[in-house]
């Protein structure tokens, strides 16, 4: 106790005597009269200071990490924006005050991506092009009616998670994780009868969820082939890759479908066909996993991209004339097509006689091969004209959808192939499960 | 051990009895400054010599960038009345000794922490008197305004200079506002696209400092900031497939954020 005492009263003698010997005052906020000269050319306040979290990130990013946080938040090349200067541009004019900004703004990505896109300075002194946002980037023909994903922006255009349509660029170019709840029909039904569609309904509600989880990062931009079409379309490629549930996994499945013959010059139906070259929309299923990607998307959502990526099927599958058969030079990404846009009437890729149809062994005499080419009216047509877009891809993935044809079906033939006459249910992705009889 | 008690005894009683002084804690404290000269005589930096430091140190705005000197402790802190100035922020009156008066002060004694939009929510900027920064500023001109810049406060060139002139250019200049927050009296300051106007305006609704100080010294000094930032990392789409038997379309029915980050961020002093 008394050494308690004594070590109190010594505490209380030493603190007397600092407080009695101190003759500063304390300033609370140490630093705040060491003010950061600007008036040099550029900007001197440090932003990197306090976002050292996003300029890592940006050190890590596949596109931009050559630029500074000045050259985007600080960007006035085609927005008008007066920021605060220190040096008034180096004129001798003194300060600039900001006006419709101080420090720095929230850019709009296409304030650099769009128009015919913008000349950069980087880190190191050199000019770089910012290159267009294509069909976004353009006014009066903002996004076309043909860009896949023309609502996704325009939503984000008018919500105000960020500016602009910020949310619809970062959600796809950078590390920005999403999650995407989709509502969309179950299964349809429908009859043909002599290549006339009747009965049609479309039944229920599927809700499919996905979520790409990435690491967050609005400023790790991603470079354009790491950009997934099947981590937001999981249902697409689960049909693709892992098929139907009932009754069991089958090698034919919706969203790849099959030219509609008996085989091919080496009788690999799946990979070869009459014409002498490699399936274009069907893969087999050994290759699934591999081949269901963005080349694969692009094929039929993207010909003019995957055209100039894979020049060397540019005459294997006539794809300069299929891509004028098109939009696809319109669309930022990805285009919202029907099977007609290629198949239909007077394209490239219209429908023709099956040459090596069964050729009359269903007692048709040959008309087997012609399938529904030269209808009147053009069956695909009809479809792409008297349903819905949404609708069309099933509605013709009832039959081309190999998995639905009948085995063993000896003398029937005809019943389809000549006269077509189908009873069809069809399930939407993932399952795309489908009855044809 | 009694004869060492004893002896001490004496030397004290001694030792009272010849001193011919009192001892007094506090030495200086009868020295009283002169204040009836013209502007501030107690000398600020004896208590606040570490800000006096800090000012010395670097040459940037107010401290000597522009070759006149930094800026005096009452420049700032016992604010003379400024023309150009959004008026919502009121000018003091402070306790001043000049002359054969004296004015008691009002809102403030001695000094007041002020908005740094005080001076710098003006309207104009840019280069008032071309080539006369070194000038005769009150002598030649000032003196027959009317009012008088500052209302007289100031008749020595030194205190024009210091704030409004630049040897380097050899150009005097209003102060500048801080402009792009929509905070200064130009009807131009829009603020529309400041990406920190939430920053300023949640500075201006903290009582730590003054208006917006904690934005503009967070910035614009090397005082140590720690930021606890909470940001977005995911979004929620909702899509649905709108259609009808011969049309349809994705609706995007709804963007909102999901997920966030938290992180600390420090700007070291």
């Amino acid at each position: 106790m008394r050494k308690r005492i004594m070590i109190l009263i010594l505490f209380f003698g030493v603190a007397s005597l600092t407080f009695f010997a101190s003759t500063d005052v304390i300033s609370l906020f140490a630093g705040q009269h060491s003010f950061t000269n600007i008036s040099g050319e550029g900007n001197q306040i440090d932003c990197v200071a306090c976002h050292h979290h996003i300029a890592n990130e940006l050190n890590h990013s596949m596109i931009h990490a050559d630029l500074s946080c000045e050259a985007c938040h600080r960007f006035n090349g085609t927005t008008d924006i007066t920021f605060a200067r220190g040096d008034g541009g180096g004129d001798g004019s003194g300060p600039t005050p900001g006006k419709e900004a101080h420090a720095a703004y929230t850019p709009r990505c296409l304030d650099c991506h769009g128009g015919t896109g913008v000349w950069i300075v980087n880190k190191t002194g050199s000019s770089v092009h910012a290159p267009p946002a294509r069909a976004f980037g353009e006014g009066e023909h903002y996004g076309s009616n043909y860009s896949a994903h023309k609502t996704l922006v325009l939503k984000a255009n008018a919500s105000n998670t960020s500016i602009g349509e910020n949310e619809a660029c970062l959600v796809c170019h950078t590390n920005y994780s999403c999650k995407i709840s989709y509502s969309y029909f179950y299964n349809i039904d429908y009859n043909i009868s002599n290549w006339n569609i009747s009965s049609f309904s479309f039944n229920g509600t599927r809700n499919y969820d996905i979520q790409w989880n990435k690491s967050g990062a609005k400023h790790e931009f991603l470079k354009l082939s790491d950009i997934k079409c099947t981590k937001c379309h999981k249902n697409i490629y689960d049909a693709l890759v892992n098929g139907t549930s009932n009754p069991s996994n089958e090698n034919y499945l919706t969203h790849a479908p099959i030219e509609i013959d008996s085989t091919g010059s080496s009788k690999n139906w799946d990979t070869d066909n009459p014409w002498g070259h490699y399936r274009y929309h069907y893969i087999p299923d050994a290759n699934r996993t591999e081949w269901v990607n963005n080349s694969y998307c692009f094929r039929c959502h993207n010909v003019n991209k995957y055209a100039s990526e894979h020049s060397s099927e540019n005459a294997t599958y006539d794809l300069g004339n299929v891509t004028e058969d098109t939009n696809s030079t319109e669309v930022h990404c990805a285009e919202a097509l029907t099977c007609a846009s290629c198949h239909g009437s007077g394209r490239t890729k219209e429908v023709i006689d099956n040459p090596d149809g069964p050729g009359g062994d269903g007692g048709g005499g040959g008309d087997e091969k012609k399938g529904h080419s030269g209808t009147t009216p053009d069956f695909v047509d009809e479809v792409a004209s008297n349903y819905a877009r949404t609708f069309n891809g099933d509605i013709c993935m009832g039959c081309h959808e190999a998995a639905v044809h009948p085995d063993g079906g000896g003398g029937q033939c005809s019943s389809c192939h000549k006269y077509g006459n189908a009873v069809v249910n069809i399930e939407s992705e993932p399952s795309g499960y489908a009855t044809n009889t | 051990m009694k004869r060492m008690i004893i002896l001490a005894i004496a030397l004290l009683a001694i030792s009272i009895f010849v001193l011919p002084v009192t001892l007094s804690l506090f030495s200086g404290q009868h020295c009283w400054y002169n204040l009836t000269a013209g502007g501030n005589q107690v000398p600020c930096e004896k208590c606040h010599a570490d800000v006096a430091e800090e000012m010395n140190a670097l040459a940037g705005p107010h401290t000597g960038e522009t070759g006149f000197g930094r800026l005096k402790c009452s420049y700032c802190h016992r604010l003379p009345p400024v023309q150009h100035r959004n008026t919502t922020f009121e000018s003091y009156t402070y306790a001043s000794g000049d002359g054969t008066g004296s004015q008691p002060g009002v809102e403030s004694h001695a000094a007041s922490t002020i908005p740094c939009m005080y001076c710098h929510s003006g309207d104009k900027s840019g280069v008032k008197h071309t080539n006369f920064a070194t000038g005769g500023c009150w002598g030649w001109c000032h003196h027959a305004d009317s009012p008088p810049p500052h209302e007289g406060r100031y008749t020595n060139d030194e205190d024009c200079r210091r704030c409004h002139g630049n040897a380097h250019t050899g150009d005097v200049y209003y102060i500048p506002p801080a402009g792009g927050f929509s905070l200064t009296t130009n009807a131009t300051d829009t603020g529309s696209h400041a990406a920190h106007k939430t920053f300023v305006m949640n500075a201006i609704s903290n009582p730590d400092m003054e208006d917006a100080n904690e934005a503009c010294i967070g910035c614009h000094t090397k005082i140590r900031v720690e930021s606890n930032f909470n940001v977005t990392s995911s979004l929620m789409i909702s899509v649905n497939d709108s259609y009808n038997l011969s049309a349809s379309y994705w609706n995007v029915v709804n963007i909102s954020p999901d997920g966030y980050i938290t992180y600390k961020e420090v700007k070291e002093g």
